[in-house]
């Protein structure tokens, strides 16, 4: 089990990869963790489970919606859009993130 | 979230669960396949699958959490537990609900009261500005305004928006159980608007003098059944036919003794002096509307002003100046010292539900420590402090509830015995009932109770010392210890709250015993009277009443079983009393004002009511007509004769008899005797001074008739009746009023009691049900302790100690324990009692006999609640007891 801290960071930039993977297209929740994992180049080891109680939070909050539907081999299957309530979301999280990730390598980078 | 939101996710719950695991399930049937295409063998691929995604439970978890209906579904979840787990514990539950179940039944009842009496408004628009208006001499003497007066202040006030006089007036109505008396009021015209109620029925009258009658509340439900076609019923009484135009609302009764209201033009002829007689003060009542804006002090010293110049425009015949003006708000001559009552009992009550949750809050803790490792499963699986918190508090409120919905049928069925059974013990008494206002504060206080007495003992429940067990087997001494500790606590509060309320009820009771040994200056056993009103204008003659009154003491005497019977204008304790100007030749005048209760008497009338003739001797037939002696009480003797003898003195007294041509004459005669003090008003206060005098001397208009028997004097009452009925039939001997039919006297005596009785009984049962409780509590923590030191005592035992010695240790704990309570409780018990000083007689409010026997009560019961349990241990034997566990 990760340690309060970890789980802390790792909350906010699951809900940032989330969205970020989502303005591409509807996917469902397994698509997502693949994505991530990919993308990431495994470098992000979450465990996929993780990943629902993020998506029902970001569902409730609107910033993203769920809507079933049927999977590629025929299944039925909950696929995850991003709202525009969610995309200017995802504009201003990625904008903070940006900043802080300068910041950091401003001070590793003077040290 | 929003609240619509909430429910709309509450209401899509079911649906969100089968969601839930098609989404999960679905995840991980890709994840295998997945792993499948990868070369794994499909077990091996399940497996890896569930690795990756983590503890499903949790994740499972974690999602529902993310819903909005999540709190809601929580608490539908904790009440199926709760109800689950009390059922698997019915003993604690039935405790714990029996005694939630008396603190809050009596706290609601209570409440009732204090709703229906004081919170609730009075029938009368901004009451507060209303006031009953008297004339006063500064002094003692208070009178109302004569009709003539109050007409002049009316005509003259700014400081009023509005003026009534309201004459006290009988309508003796003819039914078919004879004639009945009724007491009302001939209102003058502005009567109705100055009090700005509107009525429930009909309407009121106003400036047209009709024969009309507007009835009370009361009156309607219990002659008319309460039937709207009471209006326009035509009424027919001794002085003619009246007809009802209206009904007043519940509660209404302006003046406090109406039931009944006619307009003054109304008056029966024989009455009609009351219009221009100066001298008239007794039987009315004058109600004035302050303006707005107006202070009670502008409005007194305007009337005052104006009472001053009618003083100097028409002087007493007695001298007396009555110049000064007295008022009084209308909510106090309605309430009186009921709020100071109701508060006594409300902090009595209060303190027993302290008490009650003090108790419950023990039974929890006790509980917790049984349950430590039920709470120490539910931590390991993942549960939250603040959540297994909220589950026990939840069980706190369901038993809270359930005791709520026992105690609010308590509280009903109490109310509903005490109007039955003590209709007059405080005032707007039939205005109290247990409905929805009640309901909703038990509730209220239901769930309040609950969570006071459930908090300390679910945070202490989940306390890290406790949720230990898990992991070691044996509860830890230490966490024991700590229980004994905060129980300890508990038991010393209960203790020391209940004792303050024993001490109280111990003083109520005290002082009734005394009431009821106070001398009341006659013999109330055997002895019945009736207070008669003689219709008019036959009987208005002085010599047309006193024709009567000799009829009527004939055909008492004459019946069988009466040993005595005599005859006063009034009598101790049966209402009505006017007072005289008493002169008493060579001395200085009273410090205290020359007023003295006016009697007037029928020769037998000392052994009628067995009254002592101290000195002297009483009034003989010699006396009766023409001049000769007066008797005067042993007050007024005081009084009037310090340090001298009275008898044999001159005393000038004058004629009070209302309405008569020579009110306000002067008597004067000698002193003849003097008699024990009567307690005239009331059992309660000092006898006031009165003079006795021959009836003849000042024929009444109306007067007491008193039978004495030596047998039972209420089988006597039919035929007391029936001889009153023979002398006249349209004499009034029934009616709801008490002096209004044949009352044995000693019924007089309980109903002045009743308010002392109650008071007594119901501090008696809430000190009575806290002392229980708290003995309860004593046991409850001993029982613990004993248990939690069984090993221990049978080791000393096995090492030679004898029973005597184990039981001697178990008591002094007990005894230490309560005695600190008790030190605590005592310092309360000084304080709060002081409360009650009002309402004690002949005991003081720090009464040491009361407050020793009620500390050696409390140490002798805690002494027995802890050597109960610890005999048990004593008995032990050693061997089992080492093997505990």
């Amino acid at each position: 089990m990760s340690s309060p801290s970890q789980a802390d960071v790792l909350q906010g930039t699951l809900d940032l990869l989330i969205l970020k993977t989502l303005t591409l297209q509807p996917m469902h929740g397994w698509g997502i963790s693949q994505r991530i994992q990919q993308v990431s180049r495994d470098v992000l080891q979450v465990n996929q489970g993780s990943l629902y109680p993020a998506l029902h939070r970001l569902e409730v909050k609107g910033w993203i919606e769920a809507t079933w539907g049927t999977s590629e081999n025929n299944r039925r299957a909950k696929y995850y859009s991003l709202t525009p309530v969610g995309r200017a979301q995802l504009d201003a999280e990625t904008e903070s993130w940006r900043r802080f990730v300068g910041a950091v390598d401003l001070i590793l980078g003077s040290a | 979230m929003g609240i619509l939101s909430t429910l709309r996710a509450l209401a899509r719950r079911p649906r969100a669960e089968t969601d839930l695991d098609d989404e999960l399930r679905f995840h991980l049937e890709m994840e295998t396949a997945e792993n499948v295409r990868r070369g794994m063998a499909p077990d091996e691929a399940r497996r890896a699958a569930a690795v990756a995604f983590g503890g499903e439970a949790r994740v499972r978890e974690e999602c529902r959490d993310a819903r909005p209906s999540r709190p809601l579904e929580d608490v539908g979840r904790d009440l199926r537990y709760a109800l689950r787990v009390l059922r698997r514990a019915p003993g604690f539950a039935a405790v714990a609900i029996l005694t939630l179940a008396l603190g809050i039944g009596s706290a609601t009842a209570v409440f009732s009261l204090l709703d229906g009496v004081l919170l609730r408004p009075l029938p009368y628009p901004d009451a507060d500005r209303l006031f009953r208006l008297n004339e006063t001499d500064g002094g003692q003497g208070v009178r109302t305004p004569s009709y003539p007066a109050f007409r002049d202040w009316r005509a003259e006030t700014k400081a009023f928006s509005g003026m009534a006089y309201v004459r006290g007036g009988e309508f003796v109505v003819r039914g078919p159980e004879g004639v009945q008396r009724l007491v009302g009021g001939y209102a003058s015209e502005e009567f109705f608007a100055a009090v700005g109620t509107k009525p429930l029925l009909g309407r009121t009258f106003g400036e047209r003098g009709e024969r009309e009658l507007v009835i009370s509340h009361g009156l309607w439900s219990r002659e008319y059944g309460g039937e709207r076609s009471v209006i326009g019923r035509q009424v027919s009484t001794v002085d003619g036919p009246f007809t009802i135009v209206g009904v007043m609302p519940p509660g209404f009764r302006l003046p406090f003794w109406a039931d009944v209201w006619a307009p003054i033009s109304a008056l029966p002829p024989g009455e009609r002096f009351v219009l221009t007689d100066r001298a008239l003060h007794v039987d009315a009542e004058v109600i004035g509307r302050a303006a707005p804006g107006v202070s009670r002090e502008r409005a007194t010293a305007e009337l005052a002003a104006l009472s001053a110049r009618q003083a100097a425009a028409h002087p007493e015949r007695d001298g007396t100046r009555w110049d000064r003006a007295l008022l009084t708000p209308i909510p106090e001559t309605v309430l009186g010292n009921a709020a100071e009552r109701l508060r006594v009992l409300a902090l009595a009550v209060g303190l027993l539900l302290v008490v009650a949750c003090v108790n419950v809050a023990g039974l929890m803790l006790a509980r917790a420590s049984t349950r430590s490792r039920e709470v120490a499963v539910r931590v390991a699986l993942g549960a939250g402090r603040g959540r297994i918190v909220r589950q026990l508090l939840v069980e706190s409120v369901v038993l809270g509830l359930a005791g709520g919905a026992l105690g609010a049928a308590i509280a009903w069925l109490g109310v509903r015995a005490l109007r039955a059974s003590a209709p007059g013990v405080l005032p707007r008494m039939a205005e109290v009932t247990v409905d929805g206002r009640v309901l909703a504060f038990a509730i209220v206080l239901s769930i309040a109770t609950a969570l006071v007495s459930g908090l300390a003992p679910a945070l202490r429940a989940t306390s890290p010392e406790l949720v230990q067990p898990l992991k070691g087997g044996t509860p830890g001494a230490g966490a024991g210890r700590a229980t004994v500790r905060a129980r300890t606590a508990l038991v010393v509060a209960e203790i020391s709250l209940a004792l303050v309320l024993v001490a109280g009820a111990g003083l109520l009771a005290r002082s009734l015993w005394a009431l009821n040994r106070v001398e009341l200056g006659f013999e109330p056993r055997g002895l019945a009277a009736v207070r008669i009103f003689p219709p008019s204008p036959r009987y208005d003659a002085p010599e047309a009443a006193e024709a009567l009154y000799r009829r009527l003491h004939e055909a008492v005497t004459a019946v069988p079983g009466v040993e005595s019977a005599a005859f006063a204008n009034h009598a101790p304790l049966v209402g009505g009393a006017v007072p005289t100007r008493l002169i008493a030749h060579g001395q200085t005048a009273p410090a205290q004002g020359e007023n003295v209760v006016m009697r007037t008497v029928s020769q037998d009338y000392f052994r009628t009511m067995g009254t002592r003739v101290v000195r002297g001797r009483g009034l003989g037939g010699a006396e009766m007509p023409g001049a000769g002696g007066v008797v005067i009480n042993e007050a007024a003797a005081r009084a009037f004769f310090p340090g001298v003898d009275a008898l044999g003195r001159s005393v000038t007294l004058h004629r009070a008899a209302q309405g008569r041509e020579n009110a306000g004459q002067p008597i004067t005669a000698e002193v003849v005797g003097i008699a024990a003090d009567e307690r005239f008003f009331g059992i309660e206060g000092d006898p006031p001074p009165a003079v006795f005098v021959p009836w003849t001397w000042d024929v009444w208009t109306n007067v007491t008739l008193l039978a004495r028997t030596d047998g039972d004097v209420a089988a006597l009452v039919p035929a007391l009746r029936r001889a009153v009925l023979a002398v006249d039939p349209d004499l009034p001997v029934a009616g709801p009023m008490m002096q209004s039919r044949w009352t044995p006297m000693e019924s007089y005596v309980r109903s002045r009691l009743e308010v002392q009785r109650l008071n007594a009984t119901l501090l008696g049962v809430f000190a009575a049900s806290a002392f229980a409780l708290a003995v309860i509590g004593v046991f409850g923590v001993m029982a613990y302790v004993v248990a939690q030191r069984t090993r221990e005592m049978g080791l000393r035992m096995a090492l030679g100690a004898r029973p005597r010695d184990v039981l001697w240790m178990v008591a002094r704990q007990a005894l230490a324990l309560s005695a600190v309570g008790i030190v605590v409780g005592l310092g309360g018990a000084l304080a709060a009692t002081r409360l009650l000083r009002s309402q004690l007689h002949g005991v003081s409010a720090t009464d040491p006999t009361t407050f020793v026997a009620v500390a050696v009560a409390f140490a002798g019961a805690a002494l027995l609640a802890g050597l109960l349990p610890a005999r048990r241990a004593s008995r032990v034997d050693p061997m089992t007891a080492l093997r505990v566990d």
